[in-house]
């Protein structure tokens, strides 16, 4: 018997402690100065969350124990979801390396000729992803606990939190090692990865906030009046917000009639999705000690791997040939808009034509008279930005990659041998990335264009969309566009791997877009009326927001002195000020990407 | 003189890869460039390609200066990578006018050249195959025909016949050979000396950063040769004609070896018949006798002293 547990507590100390792969991990993580300072800003925003929401409690020589337990809850609620956020945004980055690293370095096939067993080879590279994620989760701790001080935060609230964050953290870690275990990881495959995490949160997150569809009945309304969804157990946010007494769940006496399982879920949002998230992420590893030495990684076809040459539109991986297409008589961006070296034409042709196919259904419906003019507004607002938004992320990740992946597929030494110059290749890049990003602005931009066409015929005043808005924002959407591509091209000049020039363009994109609208809506909804209205078209969100439905100014403590005709007028001024300061922007950024371009590309060719 | 570098300096950081290299090329010439790994010979193909600045002192291609006049270089050179620069979702004839057009070459005179280069080299039935599915050799084969493409006067190879099989490399070098033929002046560096010495005309031996030769082979190897050895075989007895071997004069000493006798003559004994009569009629049966043969790996070896930065 001592024997069987001597062999458990060996075979469990070389699983975890004494994994080669997780310690080669963890001491190479303690030198890399990236590591301490992505710690150190995560500790800064969390921080600096707390001072924010702290503020207003501390004010005054009066303040009660009352009110500070108050302030306390408040500085909770803002430091557990900002922890969560930024959880959700790292650990996709941090586990997705998984994807490639190994194909990357070549070392898998190395890997799986040691003694290593698949389950060390698979919880070594999933404890080594995850490390990382429960370093920072451990270094916030002391932040949560200072506001238990005050009183009004339990304990068991910090646990829920911090459950939750580990939970997501978890289930996206086993994710990224499955996919990575059982397909040839490719930088579309992060980034397909990254969209599909990001598209389940946010597509949940807004399902179960504004259908009301969703909601549970038996769930009591909170002072908005919204009730919790059924989809709260299946969201980390959802069950957050429940956690944080945001949402209230219903109590398990009205919910007699379901079943067991059900009912627990519903009255106990929290610990259903800790406990799914884990299940889940435990058949996922399991399945990928499955996996680790059969299927793709080795050379073999998979399940996976039959079923996707089964799709229409996957690339077969028994097809070696093809009839060549004419290249352009500019090869680069030939070569941008047209391989599949780009980002996956799936993702954005499903983008673009969703995008378009929504609109135009809005279109068809307000045309039959069944759509207020208001409402239309706001769904077309929605669906464009929705649509907007993916086109920025898309336009930027394959800017981010134009370069990156010359430097890994090495054909960037080749092509700076020939005589094309460094504008001509830039030029030829950006030029490829605008036809590529081209049918992802051409639905919404349409489909405005055809509301204010309609909107001029029609004796409908004032009009659902006007005339001139699609015109403005196409202009304000290339910019912004334009300006994504810039970002992503700067970064992935300066990198050397995919992995990192898209984690950076992204990042530094989600957190200029994410700011600037923040503080746009807020200022511009202060402001109000004419100056609202001129300072909508500086930040992309609002531009769309506020140019489509410039009648939500009305409705701001500040209403229009000279009228629609007056807000029409400073909405035009905005946007060709804005319009013009930011293709200047641009220009200046694209002129100096042109200047640093050979020494920066020769330097890495050296190194 | 087509190519030609002046003190040649190349620093990264503390690291020297390339001091002072003077390299003079004529037009036409095959110039093999060796040394171990690390010696600066990619460097050395870096810069002549213009990917890399020298540190100091210049490098010039036709009479153009690399670093001032590299857009006229490069219509001129024509370089393959010791790696395949493979672009994805690209077959064969995409990727040839893909830089058909990268050299300014368009329109029906693209398609004519393109046509040509994959005839040159044997690939026209391979014109729709991905590139990334090719083999190395199918790769290889590529990239020459890629540098053919804009009919350069100098090719830049860094180890084109690196991780080939057999065939693959001689068809490589028989491909070398009849650019060579062509008129073109070729830099090539290889660890696969007796391929160079097939088809070079000049060699130089580059170690830490440090040209140490540039000479014809034929020079290298009469340089290299300090004096004669024999190898002889007898039938039997082999220790006794050891020995007598040791007591003519003329030799300087009898070394046994797998079997067979190595024979240091005096530097001034160019004759071996008398040593092999000797054998002859003191009854030993001779099998073999033979002068040793100095290639250029034995060169490589007596002039290197294998010291990798």
């Amino acid at each position: 018997m001592n024997q069987v547990f001597a062999k458990l507590g060996l075979w469990m100390w070389r699983m975890i402690p004494a994994n080669p792969i997780l310690t080669r991990v963890v001491h190479g993580a303690s030198r890399r100065s990236r590591h301490a300072w992505l710690r150190f800003a995560y500790l800064a925003i969390l921080l600096l969350v707390v001072l924010f929401s702290l503020t207003p409690s501390m004010g005054g020589a009066t303040t009660s124990l009352t009110d500070l337990a108050k302030g306390a809850s408040r500085t909770f609620t803002w430091a557990a979801t900002a922890q969560l956020a930024l959880i959700s945004f790292l650990a996709p980055i941090f586990t997705a390396s998984a994807i490639t690293q190994e194909r990357d370095a070549q070392t898998f096939n190395i890997l799986l000729s040691t003694p290593l067993t698949s389950a060390q080879i698979v919880f070594g590279s999933l404890m080594s992803r995850l490390y990382f994620l429960v370093m920072l989760l451990v270094a916030g701790l002391p932040i949560f606990f200072v506001t238990m001080v005050y009183g009004g935060v339990t304990s068991r609230q910090i646990l829920e939190s911090f459950a939750i964050s580990s939970a997501t953290a978890v289930l996206t870690g086993a994710l990224a090692i499955f996919v990575a275990m059982t397909a040839v990881g490719t930088r579309r495959t992060i980034f397909s990865f990254y969209l599909l995490i990001g598209f389940y949160l946010l597509s949940v997150y807004l399902a179960a906030n504004l259908w009301s569809g969703t909601w549970v009945a038996e769930s009591p309304p909170n002072l908005l009046g919204q009730q919790m969804s059924w989809l709260t157990p299946l969201h980390p946010f959802l069950a957050l917000d429940v956690a944080l007494n945001r949402v209230y769940v219903p109590p398990a006496n009205r919910l007699a009639g379901s079943s067991g399982v059900v009912r627990f879920a519903l009255t106990h949002p929290s610990a259903a999705y800790v406990i799914w998230t884990t299940a889940a992420a435990l058949i996922l590893t399991l399945l990928s000690i499955f996996y680790v030495r059969r299927g793709a990684k080795t050379g073999e076809p998979t399940i996976f791997t039959a079923l996707a040459d089964k799709l229409p539109f996957a690339k077969r991986s028994d097809v070696k040939t093809r009839p060549p297409r004419t290249v352009w008589s500019n090869p680069v961006a030939w070569r941008e808009a047209k391989t599949r070296a780009a980002t996956s034409g799936l993702v954005r042709w499903v983008t673009a034509i969703a995008g378009f196919v929504i609109l135009l259904f809005l279109f068809g419906y307000h045309l039959a008279g069944n759509l207020q003019a208001t409402t239309v507004r706001t769904f077309v607002a929605v669906v464009t930005i929705v649509q907007f938004a993916v086109a920025l992320i898309i336009a930027t990740n394959t800017a981010a990659t134009s370069m990156t992946k010359e430097k890994e597929a090495k054909t960037m030494d080749l092509l700076l041998t020939t005589p094309v110059t460094s504008k001509y290749i830039l030029w030829g890049k950006l030029r490829g990335l605008v036809s590529f990003a081209a049918p992802l602005l051409a639905g919404p931009i349409m489909i405005l264009l055809l509301f204010g066409v309609y909107g001029m015929i029609s004796a409908n005043r004032p009009p659902a969309i006007w005339i001139e808005t699609g015109v403005e924002l196409a202009a304000v959407m290339v910019i912004f566009t334009a300006l994504a591509c810039v970002l992503g091209l700067k970064v992935s000049m300066t990198s050397r791997k995919n992995v990192t020039a898209v984690m950076y363009s992204i990042g530094i994109l989600i957190v200029a877009c994410g700011a600037a609208s923040l503080a746009g809506f807020g200022l511009i909804r202060q402001a109000g009326g004419e100056m609202g209205a001129l300072m909508a078209p500086f930040t992309p969100f609002t531009a769309i927001y506020y140019l489509i439905d410039p009648s939500s100014l009305f409705s701001s403590t500040k209403t229009f002195a000279g009228g629609a005709a007056a807000a029409r007028t400073a909405a035009f001024v905005g946007s060709a000020i804005s319009i013009s300061l930011f293709a200047f922007i641009a220009w200046r950024a694209y002129t100096g990407l042109v200047r640093d371009f050979d020494m920066t590309m020769r330097k890495q060719s050296g190194g | 003189m087509i190519v030609q570098t002046i003190n040649l300096t190349k620093r990264y950081g503390k690291l020297v890869a390339l001091n002072n290299l003077h390299l003079t090329l004529e037009d036409g010439e095959c110039f093999g460039y060796i040394g171990p790994n690390g010696a600066g010979k990619t460097t050395t193909i870096k810069i002549l390609a213009t990917l890399l600045q020298p540190t100091w002192g210049e490098a010039r291609i036709c009479g153009h200066v690399i670093g001032y006049e590299s857009r006229k270089i490069r219509p001129l050179i024509g370089y393959v990578p010791d790696f395949f620069g493979a672009y994805e979702d690209m077959v064969v004839q995409e990727y040839l006018e893909f830089f058909a057009s990268a050299y300014n070459i368009v329109g029906k005179e693209r398609t004519r050249v393109v046509g040509d280069v994959l005839e040159l080299t044997d690939l026209v039935y391979k014109r729709d195959a991905l590139v990334d599915s090719l083999s190395r050799g199918m790769q290889q084969r590529l990239s020459l025909a890629r540098v053919l493409l804009h009919d350069p006067k100098v090719l830049l190879l860094d180890e084109p016949a690196s991780g080939l099989d057999p065939r693959a490399r001689i068809e490589i070098r028989e491909l070398l050979k009849e650019l060579h033929r062509m008129g073109k002046t070729i830099i090539i560096s290889s660890h696969i000396l007796h391929e160079l010495a097939e088809l070079c005309t000049t060699v130089g031996i580059i170690e830490q950063g440090e040209l140490m030769v540039k000479e014809p082979i034929h020079e290298i190897l009469r340089r290299v040769k300090t004096g004669t050895k024999l190898h002889v075989r007898v039938a039997e007895q082999q220790d006794l004609a050891a020995m007598l071997l040791e007591r003519t004069r003329g030799v300087k000493g009898v070394e046994q070896q797998n079997g067979r006798l190595i024979v240091e003559l005096e530097s001034q004994t160019h004759d071996f018949t008398a040593l092999a009569k000797l054998l002859l009629d003191n009854n030993f049966r001779l099998n073999e006798i033979k002068e040793e043969e100095v290639n250029l790996e034995t060169a490589f070896m007596r002039l290197t002293k294998g010291m990798v930065q």
